[in-house]
């Protein structure tokens, strides 16, 4: 497009800009391969393919159908826009044509999607009158239509958290379906990861089981997007071979990916300018030129501050806002307010979005140009996918990186080589966390009774099953008689669990302004304990809100509108008892340990934040309930006789506390660019001196009940951390720590806290060989 | 496989004590065979039991024409049904533990009821159900439509019997919340027999504990409250018997029907089911001053063009009162039928004067038909 080539031109020669660019990679144009439509497909079907302009096929396509005609489970990879829906459509369709009676299931992990889907079905079908039905059977498809969908669904879609509460544990009424269920299409798996994936790998078993007892052995498509390890990702949640086709066919146009850092604006502190300006200036400068542009905010609270400074920006009654329109979009929106802001997008009636990773996901939003990232997501392949965003079709796209001032920000910004030329990270799961686990085998028992020797997955041995199931006869949950374990709690157990969070309780947000009773979001306990506490403030889309009160008990927050000149910012305190320990190893540097911990975190005070500067207006507490997690955990201890011990001995007493209490901030910074999650997905705690080991101790553990195996990660990948770590710190500008490293020096010592960590770091990795110092 | 085990004892350790019963209890075996802790009851397989109750018949058989039983020789068809489930949210974890079957024979009501004794029984019990299920029966129940007949096709599709043909259904529920739903509001079963049979249950067990009863049964086999359950089960079935009959005795003696709107009750569910003796009970009630029999009669008088009859319930209507539902049908005859478009607008006018009594759909309903009036008095 015309206009991107300006704008990119000027950007590249706008000295200003350009010096604070540390990479500028130009992907060059790609040209399609292709392949003939295969013969073999019926008449019908290739003739709906030519009417839709589809002459030919890409490759990636023909290897997917062919790998899947020949029987095999296909995962096939592709990047946004290359056709991924036709690479399992065509194998479906030409099947279920053949065969009268065979069913297929479309899976997505949201309802979004699953309509997207059915709208792209439908022309597919009806367009060429096939004989097939396609049903949509998710929570929002009306009683009349259910029967119709389970009895004459030929293609039903729907979303795994249907089928875990809605379709397995009802799955007589299914009997027809499920005996003649040929094909399972799984879409966007690389979302199934850590926890939800966790909850996938179980729900997959449950799904064989009973496809098993109805005679069928369903053969499974997945898509994914581009990471580490596809083929393992795809074999881990369906416990099953798989073909890899990851070959792209597909033409692309040039794309321009960017990395930017922010000026510095305190050399000394090393503050930079903040993402939320540097975002909403590049995004204006995008959008005034008419390019559609999308900007990825990492968290919810930045996602309505940039879009709110945007809106601001181009605020004009007289040439009505530029005539530019940008929305906010994320998590916590109203199902029909998200469809609205889908559609503007996908018309053309809105120009800019302002989003969280909620449309990393395929959500069909139509063709942008220009992607601006403020600040990077946690993983390589996140930021694949939102640099994604733009540049879905054949033209020239623009993706700029902003880099914030978290420390892997800045380890990616300053290290390109790293980032371009490391592939993305792999997706890794726990099926076998032992709380995923007891919630599906409870539901798997509900749903058929088991036997002694019954297998459930691949990686349990049969003795593993039956200890569980003898915990849950314990429990009263199970009945065993006559060697078979029989579902004997009450109600229904797949209602009592959440494939999405650890925690399957919300929080309704209740607006009372001015007498109203408006349900307008809702948020997960924990969230909601973190964002909606008694006063604090809450945005929502253009609107700001004063938290009023926070019912956890009755699931219900109160908030009304504010017009207040701050924002606010939880913090949490957490206490670890250790439970069992299961792994002890000494090394050189410390002594490791892994095994099992109770962690007690409480939200117990407030930070007031200045809108626009956010400068630190003062505390407040918060009376909230604590929350008790079982979760995996690596400790780091710094024994006598181990190097770290050493380097703490080097170490001033006044300030050893703040030493190691820098050393975990700098941890719980760079780890999750090794461990494919989130930063709230571990969690860090240190301790000068450890009840539990007697000695300093860093503890590094999983969020997420039972864990995920990013503790067992961090301790796999430990020396590659904490190497990364020392580099990081060692290279920041700042004088005397700043966030981008180990934090800002709050203390008031007359040491420089940096430099002994710096210090401490070179005694702790002296002995590895691979570990060079640069200060 | 030790850390597997290791995390379970954790959690064990963390799960607070005493919540479960003791290992004794829980190693516990349902007993397949005799001895049985109660008279009357045989083994019939493995885990499933049976026994045989004959009750004095509730009804006057010779009595029986015509509303919900068209005729006397559907009386042997008849099964009176009801299940007691392991929980009342349905899935295919939630099984039927008692199964209980009536039938009339002469003077009697014989009952059979079969229980599951152990989880491990169920396809025997199953099995021992087949015979009830022929086609030729006619199942009667209370929201055996709702609950009864899902929960069945589920054990059997779960067991392999995947095309068993079901009986037809009679559910009563649908029946009975005519007649007694509006006076009522709530129509469970125990509320109708309690205020319609004058059945006073003692003893009895409240439906919402029997899954648990059930649960408590299988860890002691003692019979415990296992013995209200099926003392409530087998009264649960004798009530079908007696409702039903009770409402073809009340079908043919409405005024026995103490309330009005009970009575309306009776007669819409005739309509329903084309009885014409609807009719006869909606004059009645005109005629004793029930405005809303009239509007009925009028709807169904107008549905069959008898005009006569129309005109007569009209008067009686307004003899009763000239409201805005008699008004506005005489306007409707005097225009379309009689052709006296005066005579109409000079009924329609008065009601436009007092339009703060109107609501807005009447008003605006009026006003169309006083402009297509005044269009045809003007065209005359």
């Amino acid at each position: 497009m015309n206009t991107n080539n300006t704008i990119i031109e000027k950007l590249k020669r706008d000295p200003q800009f350009s010096s604070q660019v540390s990479r500028w990679h130009t992907l060059p144009k790609r040209e399609g391969i292709y392949s003939p439509i295969p013969d073999e497909l019926s008449p019908k079907l290739q003739e709906l393919l030519r009417t839709r302009g589809i002459e030919q096929i890409y490759s990636h396509q023909l290897a997917a159908y062919q790998a899947a005609r020949r029987g095999e489970h296909v995962v096939v990879v592709t990047p946004t826009a290359s056709g991924k829906t036709l690479a399992y459509n065509l194998p479906v369709v030409q099947t279920l044509l053949e065969h009268a009676e065979m069913r297929a299931l479309y899976m997505f992990p949201t309802k979004a999607l699953s309509q997207d889907q059915q709208s792209e079905l439908n022309e597919i079908v009806l367009g060429g009158a096939l004989p097939l039905k396609v049903a949509t059977y998710d929570g929002d498809t009306p009683q009349s239509l259910r029967v119709s969908a389970r009895e004459s669904g030929r293609i039903v879609i729907s979303n795994p958290d249907m089928l875990h509460a809605g379709v397995l544990p009802n799955h007589p009424k299914w009997i027809k379906f499920l005996s003649n269920l040929r094909y399972i299409v799984i879409d966007e798996v690389h979302t199934y990861r850590g926890i939800f994936g966790s909850h996938m790998t179980n729900l997959i078993r449950r799904l064989k089981r009973i496809a098993e007892f109805y005679g069928s052995s369903p053969q499974f498509i997945l898509c994914s997007a581009t990471i580490g390890n596809p083929k393992e990702l795809a074999e881990q949640i369906i416990e099953e071979p798989v073909t890899l086709v990851d070959q792209n066919g597909a033409p692309a146009g040039e794309k321009h990916v960017v990395l930017y850092n922010p000026p510095l604006v305190d050399a000394v502190q090393g503050i930079r300018r903040g993402v939320v300006l540097e975002a909403k200036n590049i995004a204006l400068a995008f959008l005034r030129r008419n390019i559609k542009t999308i900007v990825f905010a990492r968290s919810r609270l930045r996602t309505e501050l940039i879009a709110s400074y945007i809106k601001r920006a181009v605020k004009n009654i007289y040439t009505d806002n530029e005539r530019l329109r940008i929305e906010s979009y994320r998590g916590g929106y109203l199902p029909n307010e998200r469809r609205e802001i889908e559609k503007g997008l996908r018309e053309g009636r809105i120009h800019g979005v302002v989003s969280t990773n909620a449309l990393e996901l395929g959500i069909d939003i139509g063709a942008l140009d220009a992607a601006v990232l403020a600040g990077m997501p946690a993983s390589i392949a996140s930021i694949w996918q939102q640099a994604g965003r733009a540049g879905r079709r054949n033209n020239m796209s623009i993706a700029v990186l902003i880099a914030s001032a978290a420390p892997t920000d800045q380890f990616l910004v300053q290290h390109p080589d790293y980032f371009f030329g490391r592939s993305p990270e792999s997706a890794w799961i726990n099926p076998d966390n032992l709380y995923v686990l007891i919630d599906h085998l409870k539901s798997a028992v509900f749903e058929l009774p088991f036997s002694e020797g019954d297998t459930f997955g691949k990686t349990l041995k049969p003795e593993e099953i039956e200890d569980l199931l003898s915990y849950l006869e314990e429990a009263g949950t199970l009945r065993k008689s006559a060697g078979r374990w029989y579902w004997s709690g009450k109600g229904y157990p797949a209602e009592e669990v959440s494939l999405r969070t650890t925690s399957p309780r919300s929080v309704v947000i209740i607006d009372t302004t001015g007498g109203r009773n408006e349900v307008i979001g809702e948020m997960d306990v924990p969230s909601a304990k973190e964002l909606l506490f008694p006063n604090a403030v809450y945005l929502h889309r253009d609107r700001q809100f004063l938290s009023l009160e926070l019912d956890i008990e009755n699931l219900k927050c109160y908030i009304k509108e504010s017009q207040l000149n701050y924002y606010t910012d939880s913090v949490v305190k957490t206490d670890i008892k250790v439970l069992e320990i299961d792994n002890s190893d000494a090394h050189s540097d410390c002594r490791v340990l892994s095994g099992d911990v109770l962690v007690r975190s409480q939200v117990a005070k407030y930070k007031k934040l200045k809108f626009g500067t956010h400068e630190n207006l003062g505390y407040g507490d918060i009376h909230l309930p604590e929350e008790e997690i079982h979760t995996r955990a690596v400790l780091m201890a710094f024994e006598a006789a181990t190097r770290a011990a050493e380097a703490m001995e080097a170490v001033d007493p006044e300030i050893r506390e703040h030493v190691i209490a820098h050393i975990g901030t700098l941890i719980r910074n760079i780890a999750p660019v090794f461990l494919l999650c989130e930063r709230s997905d571990i969690g860090i705690a240190e301790r000068i001196k450890d009840p539990f080991t007697k000695v300093p101790t860093i503890y590094v553990y999983d969020t997420a009940p039972g864990g995920i195996g990013l503790s067992e990660g961090f301790a796999e990948k430990r020396m590659q951390i904490l190497k990364a770590a020392s580099e990081v710190l060692s290279q920041c500008a700042c004088e005397y720590g700043c966030p981008s490293c180990i934090g800002p020096d709050e203390g008031k010592t007359e040491l420089n806290k940096k430099q002994a960590v710096i210090e401490f770091f070179k005694i702790w990795l002296s002995d590895d060989p691979t570990v060079q110092h640069s200060v | 496989m030790a850390k597997l085990s290791g995390r379970l004892n954790q959690l064990r350790e963390l799960r607070e004590a005493g919540a479960t019963g003791s290992a004794d209890e829980r190693g516990k075996v349902g007993r397949n065979d005799a001895p049985l802790p109660w008279t009357g009851w045989r083994a019939i397989a493995p885990y499933v039991w049976k026994r045989s109750l004959v009750l004095p018949c509730p009804l006057e058989t010779q009595h029986v024409e015509g509303l919900l039983l068209t005729n006397s020789s559907l009386l042997p068809k008849l099964v009176f049904y009801d299940f007691e489930t392991t929980g009342l949210s349905g899935g295919a974890g939630t099984i039927i533990f008692l199964a209980g079957f009536g039938r009339i024979e002469g003077e009697k009501l014989h009952i059979e009821q079969i229980l599951l004794v152990d989880y491990p029984g169920e396809p025997a019990f199953i099995r021992a159900l087949l015979p009830y299920l022929s086609s030729d029966k006619l199942f009667v129940s209370y929201n055996g439509k709702g609950f009864d007949r899902h929960m069945l096709l589920n054990r059997l599709r779960i067991h392999g019997y995947h095309n068993t043909d079901m009986p037809r259904q009679l559910d009563l529920l649908y029946p009975t919340r005519k007649i007694w739903g509006k006076s009522l509001k709530k129509c469970n079963l125990g509320r109708i027999e309690e205020l319609v049979l004058n059945i006073n249950r003692e003893d009895d067990i409240e439906g919402a504990l029997i899954p648990e009863c059930y649960q408590e049964f299988l860890r002691t086999q003692e019979a415990g409250c296992m013995r209200r359950v099926v003392a409530h089960h087998v009264q649960d079935i004798a009530s079908l018997a007696q409702l039903l009959f009770h409402i073809e005795r009340t079908a043919m003696n409405p005024e026995s029907l103490p309330d009005g709107q009970a009575r309306l009750g009776l007669g819409l569910l005739m309509l329903q089911i084309n009885e014409t003796r609807a009719i006869s009970i909606f004059e009645a009630e005109l005629s004793a001053g029930n405005e809303a029999a009239g509007r009925i009669l009028v709807s169904f008088y107008k549905s069959r063009r008898h005009l006569t009859e129309l005109r007569e319930v009209l008067a009686k209507m307004r003899a009763l009162r000239a409201g805005y539902f008699q008004l506005i049908e005489t306007a409707k005859i005097l225009e379309h039928i009689d052709k006296q478009p005066k005579a109409a607008l000079s009924l329609i006018q008065p009601l436009l004067q007092q339009r703060a009594l109107l609501s807005k759909v009447n008003y605006n309903e009026l006003q169309h038909r006083l402009r297509r009036l005044e269009r045809k008095i003007s065209a005359m």
